[in-house]
């Protein structure tokens, strides 16, 4: 099984791995101040940067089953400046049935050339309305993200990103017709941790690319599937986004 | 080139910290329990003991009140009891062997929470002061308390638990508890296997009085217990077979397939048996994921209805009709509105074929007015699949049904037999 997940993963990585060494290539040594970056840990030096992607989400076979799928959602992922080492995080991930928008601010700071690292808290609110075989589902629920990121600037312009970011319900409701589902959830419902790489692309863009791995008992795609589990599952994330 | 390695070997280790859950169940090691003198208990003393239950100790995690009922499971000559509690919250059960050691009743055993991983041990004394003098003697006792330890995980119990008798269980003669899958999914971390014989054997302890199980056929036209549509790592443990389940003969997947959480593929056959002879089940669910004819389905039904009957068996068996593809194929069977079935269909289809049973999926709600014309046309009505206490709660409450189908039969349980 997991050695199964461990190849399939690796595939994946090193399918990326290859757009990104292309991209190496050409890098252009270029100081941090003229780099753009939208989950890279560190003072920003744009008054707004904007990143359009998506992300593709792998869903368990403990609660989807037979039918074992990946996701993806887009995204749109904007940060503004607002003083010196703060600035306002907003995304919206959406997937047209059910989507996703989350705000929070972030403070960042350097500790030398290479090393960064921001603390940020993000607010997230879900919504999905959704047909299933003729009975109409909806879905609404609020979550936060604390989070802590540290960042490492390589020497050809490359940025690791190491984010772990606790998962908090505060609120979910879902009905299925006009019946509400009591769907149980708790506050400090799991955890979640990225690596990612960013890098200048090509005309002045640069390329994000991105694993996380979520560790939670409530994740917001699933709200159709009514689940009660209360223990933590495995969400890979997979990451891609090119900052504008 | 270096640092996307490094991201890459960072990406992997973080992607293979996916943590494969084990069934958890605690090693069954209480030395008093075990040693030579303990004998097992007669049966007028087990049914004394069944009851609804007042938590005076260990309310914190089994609730304030709980329901205790027996079960058993046969083996050859062999049966072997179980008193299984059944708490309100978060679908936590209880379940215990009895034994008796001198004047005093030893109940030992462990407790799940159904939702997640956490387990202990269970440790319980009746002692000849506090009801076992009575219970031991055939008398009715004046008070009934249960009082001793529970634990987490295998570590040696120390937390207080005990509870004392407050009242009959509501009797229950017509009403359903269906337990999923033969007993549970695998993703609920049992002991066994879903759609599994060791699946069954556990329902009536989950607090069952029922099985759905899942029927497909293999190519050679024997029917087994198997969700999926495929042989996948979900269900078996790798072993290189994959593809439809029909297209292997049953004897390939017998000598080859090993399920996940432990046996084999069993054929429908074995399941109907093992319910029929082994546990105190009393209905069966058989949803049809067979493509084909019903023939086959329809003949061993039958066959099983007649065994039961012959001895002396309160056994229900219906084949379920989940689909348009499987009605049609219902419908070609010989007087197919005299066959006992089961329709996930809307009412008029349940109407035309003469289900006895109608189920509806609990997410269109309570549907009383459609429940209400079903009974009165003489059918039963079963909703499925019903998880989470307070919406189990919510259906036995406001709902008129006749049975329910869960992930969480305890659940189900408590709520059925704690109401007054």
């Amino acid at each position: 099984m997991l050695s199964t997940y461990l190849a399939r993963f690796a595939k994946k990585v090193a399918g990326m791995a290859i757009i990104f060494s292309s991209a190496i290539t050409y890098a252009q040594d270029v100081p941090i101040e003229n780099q753009k970056f939208i989950l890279f840990p560190h003072p920003l030096n744009h008054k707004w940067i904007v990143s359009v992607g998506f992300t593709a989400t792998t869903m368990p076979t403990a609660i989807t089953e037979e039918a074992h799928f990946r996701v993806p959602a887009a995204e749109l992922h904007v940060l503004k400046k607002l003083g010196k080492k703060l600035s306002l995080d907003g995304r919206l991930s959406a997937q047209v049935i059910q989507n996703a928008i989350s705000i929070g601010p972030r403070w960042a700071t350097k500790f030398s050339e290479r090393l960064s690292m921001s603390l940020g808290n993000d607010v997230a609110f879900w919504f999905g309305r959704i047909n299933l075989g003729g009975l109409k589902t909806r879905g609404t629920g609020w979550q936060n993200f604390p989070n802590i990121s540290f960042g490492y600037r390589f020497n050809k312009q490359i940025l690791l990103t190491l984010k772990a970011e606790s998962i908090m319900t505060l609120n979910v409701k879902t009905f299925a017709g006009e019946t509400e589902v009591q769907t149980d959830y708790t506050l400090f419902s799991g955890s979640a941790y990225t690596v990612a790489l960013e890098q200048p692309f090509f005309h002045k863009k640069s390329l994000t690319l991105g694993f996380r791995a979520i560790y939670t008992s409530y994740f917001w795609q699933t709200w159709t599937l009514f689940e009660s589990f209360d223990r933590n599952l495995f969400f890979p994330q997979v990451i891609i986004g090119v900052i504008l | 080139m270096k640092y996307f390695f490094l991201t890459a070997v960072v990406a992997v280790f973080f992607s293979s910290c996916k943590r494969d859950f084990e069934p958890p169940v605690p090693v069954n090691d209480w030395s008093l329990f075990l040693s030579a003198p303990a004998t097992s208990l007669p049966s007028f003393t087990r049914n004394k003991i069944e009851g609804i239950y007042t938590v005076r100790d260990g309310s914190i995690l089994f609730g304030n009140q709980a329901a205790m009922k027996w079960s058993y499971t046969k083996t050859g000559a062999d049966t072997v009891f179980q008193l299984s509690l059944f708490s309100p919250l978060d679908a936590i059960y209880i379940i215990l062997e009895g034994r008796r050691l001198n004047n005093d009743i030893l109940l030992n055993g462990y407790w799940r929470r159904n939702v997640n991983v956490e387990t202990g041990k269970v440790r319980l004394t009746i002692t000849a002061a506090n009801g076992a003098t009575a219970l031991l003697n055939n008398v009715t006792a004046d008070s009934i308390i249960l009082s001793g330890v529970y634990g987490n995980t295998d570590e040696i119990p120390e937390v207080a638990l005990s509870l004392k008798y407050l009242r009959p269980l509501r009797n229950n003669t017509g009403f359903e508890i269906l337990a999923h899958r033969g007993g549970g999914r695998n993703a609920d971390l049992l002991p066994a296997s879903e759609n599994s014989l060791e699946m069954i054997r556990l329902a009536a302890g989950f607090g069952a009085t029922g099985v759905e199980i899942d029927v497909h056929q293999t190519r050679d036209g024997e029917l087994i217990l198997y969700h999926d549509a495929t042989l996948n790592e979900r269900l078996i443990v790798k072993n290189g077979m994959v593809g439809p389940i029909e297209n292997y003969s049953y004897a390939q997947l017998d000598a080859l397939v090993q399920l996940k959480r432990g046996g084999k593929i069993p054929t429908l056959r074995q399941a109907l048996q093992t319910i029929l002879f082994q546990t105190p089940l009393r209905f069966v669910w058989l949803d049809t994921k067979l493509t084909g004819s019903l023939e086959n389905l329809r003949a061993l039904q039958k066959e099983f209805i007649q065994i039961a009957n012959a001895n002396g068996r309160q056994l229900q068996i219906f084949i379920g009709v989940p689909t348009k593809e499987v009605l049609n194929q219902f419908t070609q069977l010989p007087a197919y509105r005299n066959i006992p079935s089961l329709s996930e269909l809307d009412v008029p289809t349940t109407e035309s074929i003469n289900a006895n049973i109608w189920a509806p999926t609990w997410t269109q709600g309570l549907q009383t007015e459609e429940v209400n014309r079903m009974q009165a046309q003489g059918r039963s009505v079963i909703t499925w699949t019903l998880d989470g206490p307070d919406r189990i709660d919510k259906f036995l409450n406001e709902g008129s049904f006749n049975g329910i189908l869960s992930n969480q039969p305890s659940a189900v349980a408590y709520y059925f037999y704690a109401k007054q």
